[in-house]
């Protein structure tokens, strides 16, 4: 440790975000901006939910990887061991087969003003209605919001995830985003 | 221009090992004392480090600061002093408190203006001296009467007054900090025992109703601001609360320490705090009366520490701010997550 000078502005990072309460966050998510969609293709990003219900699920940490598909950015989860779901714990993949287990495909996009998936304008949608998941897979009704927290910091995203019942939609978890690795795909 | 030879009281504890660190980075040179007995070897229990000080080949002088004749050769040449020694638990006499925290503070300016070469005399007071605070008191500031609860911060506000006094009169720049929830490497007792045991805890639980909020202070932004507060350009005078910005409630950080532990955070209904304390500080008294009067050992529970218990501790930081001071660790999650890292570094959980 050393006694360089900080500004005594608090610091927005991972641990902030992820330590956060809602109703921080929400302000966060409105003031962010828009990430791009190209730059965050071919890579993956350590991801950690925020609601307390996600530990007991096995799913507090996860990876959220991004991919080019064509013209297209598309994107995947990592499933997370379970066990070490600290903030201080690396994020340790489970592997099958040698690779890591990928599921939850996603379709990524600027936000739509015209589609019913439009609370913040200033987001990208994480669409999980994709052909890709099997079509009785739960994770077809996520849908995700994605910003960039700081202009300056394309590295540090912030997310809110819902899930989609007809028109309806309820908040199911804030999740924070840091980029990891490159894509494993 | 030369930089003044500082001396650093309470060198091997956790505080004064930060302090003398510290000075020696900023090109320092630096006369460390404590007692004799903390200087051989570390004592993690006891809270003393005298190995920090061998590192870093600084000049150690033995001296028992209630023995006037002993302070002495500690100022020789001395121009800033860092007075942090002090008897710091809730468990002692008063007689041992006033003889040390009071009475070593006496000797120690005596000596020093008798040697004629002191500049700057800092001194470690406690941000508990203002006692249990009611709403309207918050938050609290430098300029509100004092009220310390406790034979401790008694003796720490008395000694306050008396630098206050002798300084002024004798036209000497001075800084009391009142440091809050100390944390960081190497601390063992206050907020080292609180931050040890949250980092194991799994889960954490607490009540709906524990919305006091904690005060934090990382060690290295108590010694930074000692160090700021001695080479600062401006006026310094009188006290200086020494806390971070955060403002955590108590449930703020369980659920901060949850989060980090990979542990479940559970929210139970409010419980009567009240009337769970006051059964809780009898409990706690009598353990101190058994263990410190029959057994003479330190209490593991201390009536004064669960008198803390859901209080609601906001500390104005505005006059250190100022001065122009920059936290290190404005936000104490930041400083907490670094400190965990450090005792899991160094097995210490």
């Amino acid at each position: 440790m050393t006694t360089k000078k900080k500004p005594n502005a608090p610091k927005l990072d991972y641990l902030a975000l992820a330590t956060a309460s809602n109703d921080f966050l929400d302000e966060v998510l409105v003031k962010g901006v828009m990430p791009d969609p190209k730059a965050l293709a071919g890579w993956e990003f350590r991801g950690f939910n925020t609601l307390d219900v996600t530990l007991l699920a096995g799913i507090r940490k996860f990876k959220k990887g991004f991919y080019l598909d064509g013209d297209v950015v598309r994107g995947y989860n990592v499933k997370i061991k379970p066990g070490k779901a600290g903030l201080m714990e690396p994020w340790v993949e489970t592997v099958k087969n040698g690779s890591s287990v990928k599921h939850g495909w996603y379709d990524v996009y600027p936000v739509r003003a015209e589609e019913i998936d439009n609370l913040y304008p200033n987001a990208l949608l994480l669409n999980y209605a994709s052909d890709k998941n099997p079509k009785f897979d739960p994770s077809r009704f996520l849908r995700d919001y994605l910003v960039q927290v700081d202009p300056e910091n394309p590295d540090l995203l912030l997310g809110k995830a819902y899930v989609a019942l007809g028109r309806k939609r309820l908040f199911v978890s804030y999740f924070i985003l840091e980029r990891a690795n490159p894509s494993t795909l | 221009m030369t930089k003044p030879l500082c001396l650093v009281t309470g060198a091997c504890g956790f505080m004064g090992t930060h302090m003398v660190e510290v000075l020696v980075e900023a090109g320092y040179k630096v006369r460390a004392t404590d007692l004799p007995s903390a200087y051989p070897d570390d004592d993690r229990a006891a809270g003393r480090f005298p190995s920090v000080l061998r590192k870093l080949n600084v000049e150690f002088v033995g001296a028992d600061l209630t023995d006037p004749d002993a302070v002495k050769p500690l100022v020789k040449d001395v121009g800033f002093i860092f007075h942090i020694a002090g008897l710091f638990n809730y468990s002692s006499k008063w007689e041992a408190y006033e003889a040390v925290n009071v009475g070593g503070t006496r000797n120690l300016l005596d000596a020093a203006l008798a040697e004629g070469k002191l500049s700057r005399f800092i001194m470690w007071g406690a941000g508990g001296v203002y006692g249990l605070p009611t709403p309207d008191m918050l938050p609290l500031r430098e300029d509100m009467p004092t009220n310390p609860p406790n034979n401790y911060l008694k003796s720490k506000d008395l000694a306050e007054k008396l630098v206050m006094e002798v300084c002024e009169k004798n036209k000497i720049p001075y800084a009391i900090l009142r440091p809050t929830t100390v944390y960081g490497p190497r601390a063992v007792y206050g907020g080292g025992q609180l931050v040890m045991g949250l980092a194991k805890m799994n889960p954490l639980a607490a009540p709906a109703n524990f919305t006091g909020r904690v005060p934090f202070i990382h060690v290295r932004d108590v010694v930074g601001a000692a160090l700021h507060l001695a080479e600062h350009k401006g006026t310094i005078a009188g006290p200086y609360n020494v806390n971070d910005d955060s403002q955590m409630t108590q449930l703020d950080l369980m659920r901060f320490f949850a989060k980090l532990n990979g542990a479940l955070f559970i929210k139970v209904p409010p419980i009567p705090v009240e009337p769970i304390k006051k059964v809780a500080i009898k409990a706690a008294g009598l353990m101190q009366k058994v263990m410190v009067d029959m057994l003479h050992k330190k209490s593991p529970l201390e009536a004064d520490t669960i008198a803390y218990l859901n209080g609601d501790f906001v500390y104005s930081n505005e006059k250190l701010k100022a001065t122009g001071y920059q936290f290190i660790y404005p936000d104490a999650r930041h400083g907490l997550r670094d400190t965990v890292q450090w005792y899991r570094d160094e097995g210490w959980i």
